[in-house]
Protein backbone atom coordinates (compact mmCIF):
# COMPACT_ATOMS: atom_id res chain seq x y z
CA UNK A 1 0.00 0.00 0.00
CA UNK A 2 1.02 3.57 -0.66
CA UNK A 3 1.75 5.30 2.69
CA UNK A 4 3.63 8.53 1.06
CA UNK A 5 1.71 10.53 2.87
CA UNK A 6 1.00 9.08 6.49
CA UNK A 7 4.62 8.38 6.73
CA UNK A 8 7.55 10.79 8.02
CA UNK A 9 10.47 11.14 6.04
CA UNK A 10 12.84 12.30 8.88
CA UNK A 11 11.80 11.12 11.51
CA UNK A 12 10.46 8.07 13.37
CA UNK A 13 7.48 6.31 12.66
CA UNK A 14 5.33 3.88 14.44
CA UNK A 15 3.48 0.90 12.51
CA UNK A 16 0.83 -0.88 14.65
CA UNK A 17 -1.13 -3.86 13.62
CA UNK A 18 -3.92 -5.59 14.76
CA UNK A 19 -4.92 -8.94 13.97
CA UNK A 20 -7.51 -11.09 14.35
CA UNK A 21 -7.11 -14.77 14.44
CA UNK A 22 -9.66 -17.17 11.49
CA UNK A 23 -12.63 -18.23 11.84
CA UNK A 24 -14.15 -21.40 11.02
CA UNK A 25 -15.44 -21.14 7.22
CA UNK A 26 -12.11 -18.58 6.68
CA UNK A 27 -9.86 -19.81 3.93
CA UNK A 28 -6.74 -19.91 6.09
CA UNK A 29 -4.04 -21.85 7.21
CA UNK A 30 -5.00 -25.41 8.28
CA UNK A 31 -3.84 -28.31 9.89
CA UNK A 32 -4.92 -31.83 9.82
CA UNK A 33 -4.52 -35.01 12.54
CA UNK A 34 -0.97 -35.51 12.14
CA UNK A 35 0.40 -31.79 13.44
CA UNK A 36 -2.74 -30.08 15.64
CA UNK A 37 -3.36 -26.65 15.28
CA UNK A 38 -1.56 -24.16 17.93
CA UNK A 39 -4.67 -22.48 20.29
CA UNK A 40 -4.40 -19.76 18.11
CA UNK A 41 -5.04 -20.82 14.70
CA UNK A 42 -1.41 -19.60 13.67
CA UNK A 43 -2.68 -16.08 14.26
CA UNK A 44 -0.12 -13.28 13.03
CA UNK A 45 2.14 -11.67 10.94
CA UNK A 46 2.74 -14.66 8.70
CA UNK A 47 5.23 -13.78 6.24
CA UNK A 48 7.09 -10.58 5.88
CA UNK A 49 6.59 -7.05 5.74
CA UNK A 50 8.87 -4.61 4.05
CA UNK A 51 9.11 -0.96 2.59
CA UNK A 52 9.99 -0.21 -1.01
CA UNK A 53 10.30 3.62 -2.24
CA UNK A 54 9.43 3.83 -6.00
CA UNK A 55 9.19 7.12 -8.77
CA UNK A 56 5.83 8.00 -9.86
CA UNK A 57 5.09 4.95 -11.90
CA UNK A 58 5.81 1.09 -10.96
CA UNK A 59 6.37 -1.64 -12.98
CA UNK A 60 5.68 -5.04 -11.29
CA UNK A 61 4.76 -8.86 -12.09
CA UNK A 62 6.28 -9.26 -15.42
CA UNK A 63 6.18 -12.11 -17.25
CA UNK A 64 7.17 -13.40 -20.49
CA UNK A 65 5.25 -15.97 -22.33
CA UNK A 66 6.48 -18.27 -25.02
CA UNK A 67 4.93 -20.11 -27.88
CA UNK A 68 7.09 -21.62 -30.79
CA UNK A 69 5.81 -22.53 -34.56
CA UNK A 70 5.61 -26.46 -34.76
CA UNK A 71 7.07 -28.40 -35.80
CA UNK A 72 9.75 -26.17 -37.26
CA UNK A 73 11.13 -24.54 -33.72
CA UNK A 74 12.23 -21.50 -35.99
CA UNK A 75 10.13 -18.92 -34.76
CA UNK A 76 9.33 -18.07 -30.79
CA UNK A 77 6.60 -15.41 -30.21
CA UNK A 78 7.23 -14.32 -27.14
CA UNK A 79 4.12 -12.27 -25.25
CA UNK A 80 5.43 -9.89 -22.19
CA UNK A 81 3.36 -8.78 -19.73
CA UNK A 82 4.11 -6.63 -16.56
CA UNK A 83 1.57 -4.07 -14.95
CA UNK A 84 2.32 -0.59 -14.61
CA UNK A 85 1.04 1.87 -11.61
CA UNK A 86 0.47 5.18 -11.64
CA UNK A 87 1.12 6.54 -8.10
CA UNK A 88 -0.19 10.12 -8.61
CA UNK A 89 -3.31 11.81 -9.81
CA UNK A 90 -1.94 12.75 -13.44
CA UNK A 91 -0.90 11.27 -16.43
CA UNK A 92 2.27 9.87 -16.90
CA UNK A 93 4.85 9.73 -19.68
CA UNK A 94 7.65 8.11 -20.19
CA UNK A 95 9.69 5.44 -22.08
CA UNK A 96 9.20 1.79 -21.37
CA UNK A 97 12.96 -0.15 -21.65
CA UNK A 98 12.59 -3.84 -22.02
CA UNK A 99 15.79 -6.25 -22.09
CA UNK A 100 15.23 -9.70 -23.14
CA UNK A 101 17.16 -12.62 -24.48
CA UNK A 102 19.55 -10.20 -25.17
CA UNK A 103 17.72 -7.23 -26.54
CA UNK A 104 17.11 -4.21 -26.18
CA UNK A 105 13.04 -2.44 -26.74
CA UNK A 106 12.10 0.89 -26.34
CA UNK A 107 8.83 2.34 -27.16
CA UNK A 108 7.71 5.88 -25.71
CA UNK B 1 3.51 6.31 -23.63
CA UNK B 2 0.83 7.11 -21.68
CA UNK B 3 0.59 5.35 -18.16
CA UNK B 4 -3.08 6.76 -16.83
CA UNK B 5 -3.85 4.48 -14.47
CA UNK B 6 -2.98 0.89 -15.70
CA UNK B 7 -0.83 -0.72 -18.96
CA UNK B 8 -1.56 0.24 -22.71
CA UNK B 9 -0.18 -2.38 -25.29
CA UNK B 10 2.12 -2.20 -27.39
CA UNK B 11 3.31 -4.37 -30.62
CA UNK B 12 6.71 -4.60 -31.31
CA UNK B 13 8.36 -6.84 -33.91
CA UNK B 14 12.09 -8.03 -33.54
CA UNK B 15 14.45 -9.91 -36.15
CA UNK B 16 18.03 -11.00 -34.82
CA UNK B 17 20.72 -13.31 -36.28
CA UNK B 18 22.22 -16.03 -34.04
CA UNK B 19 25.35 -17.23 -34.89
CA UNK B 20 25.27 -19.98 -37.59
CA UNK B 21 21.33 -20.81 -37.01
CA UNK B 22 18.65 -17.97 -37.95
CA UNK B 23 16.61 -17.26 -35.16
CA UNK B 24 13.28 -14.72 -35.57
CA UNK B 25 11.76 -13.53 -32.98
CA UNK B 26 8.53 -12.18 -33.86
CA UNK B 27 5.26 -11.20 -32.85
CA UNK B 28 6.55 -9.99 -29.75
CA UNK B 29 3.37 -7.98 -28.12
CA UNK B 30 4.40 -6.23 -24.95
CA UNK B 31 2.45 -5.15 -21.97
CA UNK B 32 4.91 -2.44 -20.55
CA UNK B 33 8.21 -2.92 -19.22
CA UNK B 34 10.63 -5.43 -17.94
CA UNK B 35 13.17 -3.05 -16.42
CA UNK B 36 11.55 0.44 -15.54
CA UNK B 37 10.45 3.59 -16.80
CA UNK B 38 14.18 4.26 -18.07
CA UNK B 39 15.18 7.89 -19.64
CA UNK B 40 15.55 7.94 -23.06
CA UNK B 41 18.55 7.33 -24.43
CA UNK B 42 20.96 6.92 -21.51
CA UNK B 43 22.11 3.14 -20.78
CA UNK B 44 21.89 2.31 -16.96
CA UNK B 45 21.94 -0.81 -14.96
CA UNK B 46 18.94 -2.65 -14.02
CA UNK B 47 17.23 -1.02 -11.23
CA UNK B 48 16.73 -3.29 -8.44
CA UNK B 49 14.49 -2.14 -5.89
CA UNK B 50 15.90 -2.17 -2.85
CA UNK B 51 13.25 -3.74 -0.22
CA UNK B 52 13.43 -3.03 3.62
CA UNK B 53 12.64 -5.95 5.85
CA UNK B 54 10.79 -4.88 9.15
CA UNK B 55 11.95 -8.04 11.00
CA UNK B 56 13.04 -7.10 14.51
CA UNK B 57 12.00 -4.88 16.75
CA UNK B 58 8.26 -5.76 17.15
CA UNK B 59 6.35 -6.27 20.30
CA UNK B 60 3.12 -7.77 20.37
CA UNK B 61 0.26 -7.77 23.16
CA UNK B 62 -3.42 -8.99 23.26
CA UNK B 63 -5.97 -6.44 22.87
CA UNK B 64 -8.00 -7.48 25.82
CA UNK B 65 -4.66 -6.07 27.95
CA UNK B 66 -5.02 -3.05 26.32
CA UNK B 67 -7.25 0.45 26.70
CA UNK B 68 -6.17 1.94 24.22
CA UNK B 69 -7.30 1.86 20.23
CA UNK B 70 -4.85 2.01 17.47
CA UNK B 71 -4.31 5.80 17.09
CA UNK B 72 -3.07 5.93 20.26
CA UNK B 73 -0.81 2.55 20.03
CA UNK B 74 0.35 3.65 16.38
CA UNK B 75 2.01 6.85 18.03
CA UNK B 76 5.56 7.68 18.35
CA UNK B 77 5.06 8.22 22.02
CA UNK B 78 2.94 4.94 23.26
CA UNK B 79 5.21 3.29 25.58
CA UNK B 80 4.38 -0.98 25.01
CA UNK B 81 4.93 -1.80 28.90
CA UNK B 82 4.42 -5.57 29.42
CA UNK B 83 4.52 -6.20 25.71
CA UNK B 84 6.34 -9.57 24.35
CA UNK B 85 9.08 -8.97 22.24
CA UNK B 86 8.71 -10.49 18.56
CA UNK B 87 10.31 -10.90 15.33
CA UNK B 88 8.42 -10.70 12.09
CA UNK B 89 7.48 -13.16 10.28
CA UNK B 90 5.74 -15.19 13.42
CA UNK B 91 2.12 -16.18 14.74
CA UNK B 92 1.01 -14.82 17.85
CA UNK B 93 2.07 -18.10 19.84
CA UNK B 94 4.81 -18.40 18.13
CA UNK B 95 6.64 -15.37 19.65
CA UNK B 96 5.31 -16.44 22.48
CA UNK B 97 7.20 -19.91 22.78
CA UNK B 98 10.12 -17.69 21.49
CA UNK B 99 10.01 -15.58 24.39
CA UNK B 100 9.37 -18.79 26.83
CA UNK B 101 5.99 -17.77 28.00
CA UNK B 102 5.26 -21.53 27.03
CA UNK B 103 6.85 -24.54 26.45
CA UNK B 104 8.48 -26.10 23.41
CA UNK B 105 4.76 -26.87 21.62
CA UNK B 106 6.76 -29.58 19.46
CA UNK B 107 8.14 -31.52 22.53
CA UNK B 108 5.79 -34.64 24.49
CA UNK B 109 2.20 -33.10 24.79
CA UNK B 110 3.27 -29.16 25.61
CA UNK B 111 1.40 -28.24 23.34
CA UNK B 112 -2.04 -28.98 25.30
CA UNK B 113 -0.61 -27.51 28.13
CA UNK B 114 -1.01 -23.65 26.61
CA UNK B 115 -4.26 -22.07 27.40
CA UNK B 116 -6.81 -22.32 24.66
CA UNK B 117 -5.93 -25.55 23.50
CA UNK B 118 -8.70 -27.62 24.83
CA UNK B 119 -10.29 -28.71 22.15
CA UNK B 120 -11.11 -32.56 21.60
CA UNK B 121 -7.71 -34.17 20.45
CA UNK B 122 -8.09 -35.44 16.41
CA UNK B 123 -10.63 -32.71 15.94
CA UNK B 124 -10.27 -30.02 13.08
CA UNK B 125 -9.81 -27.07 15.35
CA UNK B 126 -9.71 -24.93 12.54
CA UNK B 127 -13.65 -25.96 12.11
CA UNK B 128 -14.52 -24.89 15.51
CA UNK B 129 -14.68 -21.90 17.60
CA UNK B 130 -12.26 -20.99 20.10
CA UNK B 131 -12.94 -21.98 23.64
CA UNK B 132 -14.58 -19.15 25.51
CA UNK B 133 -11.67 -18.63 27.74
CA UNK B 134 -8.92 -19.03 24.99
CA UNK B 135 -6.72 -15.55 24.83
CA UNK B 136 -6.31 -16.06 21.05
CA UNK B 137 -9.86 -15.53 20.68
CA UNK B 138 -9.56 -11.44 20.55
CA UNK B 139 -7.21 -9.67 18.10
CA UNK B 140 -3.38 -9.38 18.96
CA UNK B 141 -1.31 -6.39 18.49
CA UNK B 142 1.88 -6.32 16.38
CA UNK B 143 3.89 -3.06 17.07
CA UNK B 144 7.31 -1.69 15.53
CA UNK B 145 8.88 1.56 14.62
CA UNK B 146 11.45 2.63 12.22
CA UNK B 147 13.08 5.33 10.03
CA UNK B 148 13.00 5.91 6.45
CA UNK B 149 16.42 5.60 5.10
CA UNK B 150 17.87 9.05 2.94
CA UNK B 151 17.13 7.30 -0.78
CA UNK B 152 13.22 7.07 0.21
CA UNK B 153 13.25 10.46 0.89
CA UNK B 154 11.15 12.41 -1.75
CA UNK B 155 9.64 9.36 -2.98
CA UNK B 156 6.75 7.33 -3.03
CA UNK B 157 6.87 4.60 -0.28
CA UNK B 158 5.16 1.67 0.14
CA UNK B 159 4.34 -0.84 2.63
CA UNK B 160 4.03 -4.59 1.84
CA UNK B 161 2.53 -6.85 3.80
CA UNK B 162 3.28 -10.89 2.04
CA UNK B 163 0.60 -12.64 4.37
CA UNK B 164 -1.18 -11.47 7.48
CA UNK B 165 -3.23 -14.69 9.13
CA UNK B 166 -6.06 -13.69 8.92
CA UNK B 167 -7.43 -9.64 9.31
CA UNK B 168 -6.11 -6.87 10.64
CA UNK B 169 -6.22 -3.05 11.11
CA UNK B 170 -3.16 -1.51 10.10
CA UNK B 171 -2.28 1.71 11.62
CA UNK B 172 0.36 4.09 10.80
CA UNK B 173 1.82 7.19 12.82
CA UNK B 174 -1.96 7.47 14.60
CA UNK B 175 -3.80 7.43 11.36
CA UNK B 176 -5.87 3.85 10.03
CA UNK B 177 -4.16 2.62 6.81
CA UNK B 178 -6.46 -0.11 6.25
CA UNK B 179 -9.01 -2.08 7.74
CA UNK B 180 -10.00 -5.67 8.70
CA UNK B 181 -12.20 -5.43 5.46
CA UNK B 182 -9.52 -4.80 2.91
CA UNK B 183 -6.52 -6.78 4.67
CA UNK B 184 -7.57 -10.53 5.09
CA UNK B 185 -5.85 -13.41 3.69
CA UNK B 186 -2.66 -15.67 4.08
CA UNK B 187 -1.00 -15.79 0.40
CA UNK B 188 -1.92 -12.42 -1.24
CA UNK B 189 0.70 -9.49 -1.82
CA UNK B 190 -1.05 -6.42 0.12
CA UNK B 191 0.46 -3.97 -1.97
Amino acid sequence: MNISKAVRARELNTLAVEVFPPEPGDLAWTWVDWNPMPPDKNMGIFREVYLASSGPVTVRYPQVVTHFDLPSLEKAHLTVNAEAHNATDTDVSGTVDVRLAGMRLTQE
Amino acid sequence: MLASNWARKLTVCVTRNAHAKRLVVGSLILLLSLTAFAQTGRERTLPQPAKLFLRKGWTIQSSAQINEKGDVISANKFRPRSWYPATVPSTVVGALVDDKVYPDPLAGKNLRLIPGCSYPIGANFSNLPMPEDSPFRVSWWYRTQFQLPASYHGKNVWLNFEGINFRANIWLNGQQIATSDQIAALFASMN
